[in-house]
């Protein structure tokens, strides 16, 4: 049940994150929620389940962008789990905005570059017609990053809610049992 | 305990396992129902959320932009009783040609086949620059095909699945055809701007270019069939002392709005 939950959840970002990107785009590039979801996710010390996010979250992104499954989910997975590891192995008592965009830099830069390193491999081995190209992603770079830090505390709002009511769901759930 | 025997270090390795595994299906063509699945659940969500936001942007894009609108309606008023003018004499043109079609026995059909297609993504997470089609080789889409929206060419075909494709946008900086001026035919190459427009390349320094001309593909291609209409040929970027002069092209598309588009099935 609680997977059914996060699946929906997950929908519903997806789906906001596809519908308004050719609204908010601006210099061909729009905020990306799954990737912001799947961050936030990962950096709660208690929840192990950041691999659903990320695994399905990186395949919708795979997906919607036509790339060869991996290219976004790949280093989406080993970003989130350093980002949890991070969260659990330090000393981060509480997940404040500061910390929120300390982290938010460095793991988008690794997750843009891991796209555009595992892009390149494919491309090489003939698995795409097309690499997405250097120069003009690294222009973008910015754009994606100002998006992401305008877009990450309404987005850790949204899902400390979306925890919370899993959290009271569980409670009522094993009060029920 | 070694990190590499905790739940979290297997559950992260089963994850990559399973896009190994999807990525090596992608390559083999057997992914097309899994990918289908991921494309059409938040559709609806994604439907709903566009039409809330786009009149929203629109009104103030409108409300930016009021002057240029005002200035540009006076250009537009301008051009349509040129055009008004124009119309006229190609209705008695196409007449004419309409009684010679039938004297002569010829079949007024369009010379390549076009097949419909919905948009389910429009470079839904930047850095791709690809568009995700609900058509694939089950309607005849193959790789390298030209797609076409409001009759010019917006992108390629760079990937073909059974039932859905990806299409890669000619403002992307990975983009290049063939293309020529349809006034003189002097050659070039057409390729996108990082996402900001198009460019005409390699046209040689001895042709004549000016604004408002039309450039349309070359046919080079086989894939792309010549004379599909890419855009206007709009400033001159390029100095004397270069080797090829270079231009903007304008379209009409705004490829941010395609919901539809053809293939062109040569």
């Amino acid at each position: 049940m609680k997977f059914l939950i996060y699946f929906v959840f997950l929908t519903v970002v997806c789906g906001l994150s596809v519908g308004l990107a050719p609204v908010l785009r601006v210099g061909g590039q729009s905020p990306n929620l799954l990737f912001l979801l799947s961050v936030l996710w990962a950096q709660h010390k208690e929840s192990k389940d950041f691999w659903f996010f990320a695994l399905f979250g990186g395949l919708a992104m795979d997906f919607f962008s036509g790339s060869v499954p991996g290219s976004f989910s790949i280093p989406l997975l080993l970003v989130c789990l350093a980002v949890h590891l991070l969260a659990k192995r330090t000393l981060v008592l509480e997940s404040n905005w500061k910390y929120l965009i300390l982290v938010l830099l460095p793991v988008q830069a690794f997750w843009f570059f891991g796209f555009l390193l595992i892009s390149w491999f494919y491309f090489r081995i003939g698995a795409t017609s097309y690499w997405p190209g250097l120069m003009g992603n690294l222009s973008g770079f910015g754009i994606l990053a100002a998006y992401h830090l305008l877009f990450l505390l309404p987005m850790a709002a949204f899902t400390r809610m979306v925890r919370s009511l899993l959290d009271r769901y569980i409670l009522l759930e094993s009060r029920s049992l | 305990m070694r990190f590499i025997y905790t739940r979290t270090f297997a559950v992260v390795f089963a994850s990559l396992v399973v896009v190994c595994i999807f990525a090596i299906m992608h390559i083999k063509g057997w992914l097309d129902p899994v990918r289908r699945f991921f494309l059409y659940a938040p559709r609806p969500v994604a439907f709903v959320a566009r039409g809330v936001a786009m009149p929203v942007k629109d009104f103030f894009s409108s409300a930016y932009r009021l002057r240029d609108i005002v200035r540009e309606n006076g250009e537009l008023r301008g051009q349509v009783s040129a055009l008004q003018g124009e119309l006229a004499s190609l209705q008695q043109e196409k007449r004419e040609n309409e009684a010679l079609r039938k004297e002569l026995g010829f079949a007024s059909q369009s010379p390549y086949r076009l097949v419909a297609c919905a948009v389910l993504s429009k470079n839904a997470f930047g850095l791709t620059d690809a568009l995700i089609l609900d058509c694939g080789q089950d309607k005849g889409v193959v790789l390298g095909q030209a797609v076409l929206s409001q009759g010019f060419l917006v992108g390629k075909v760079a990937h073909a699945g059974k039932n859905n494709s990806t299409v890669l946008l000619a403002v992307s900086s990975r983009f290049s055809a063939d293309a020529e001026l349809s006034k003189t035919g002097a050659d070039g190459i057409v390729s996108g701007s990082y996402g900001a427009g198009l460019i005409f390349d390699r046209l040689s320094q001895n042709e004549e270019v000016q604004p408002g001309w039309y450039a349309v593909t070359a046919g080079i291609n086989q894939q792309i069939p010549k004379g599909l209409l890419i855009g206007q040929v709009g400033d001159l970027v390029s100095s004397g002392n270069e080797l090829f002069k270079r231009t903007t092209l304008l379209s009409p598309v705004d490829f941010n709005k395609l919901d539809f588009v053809f293939v062109v099935a040569p």
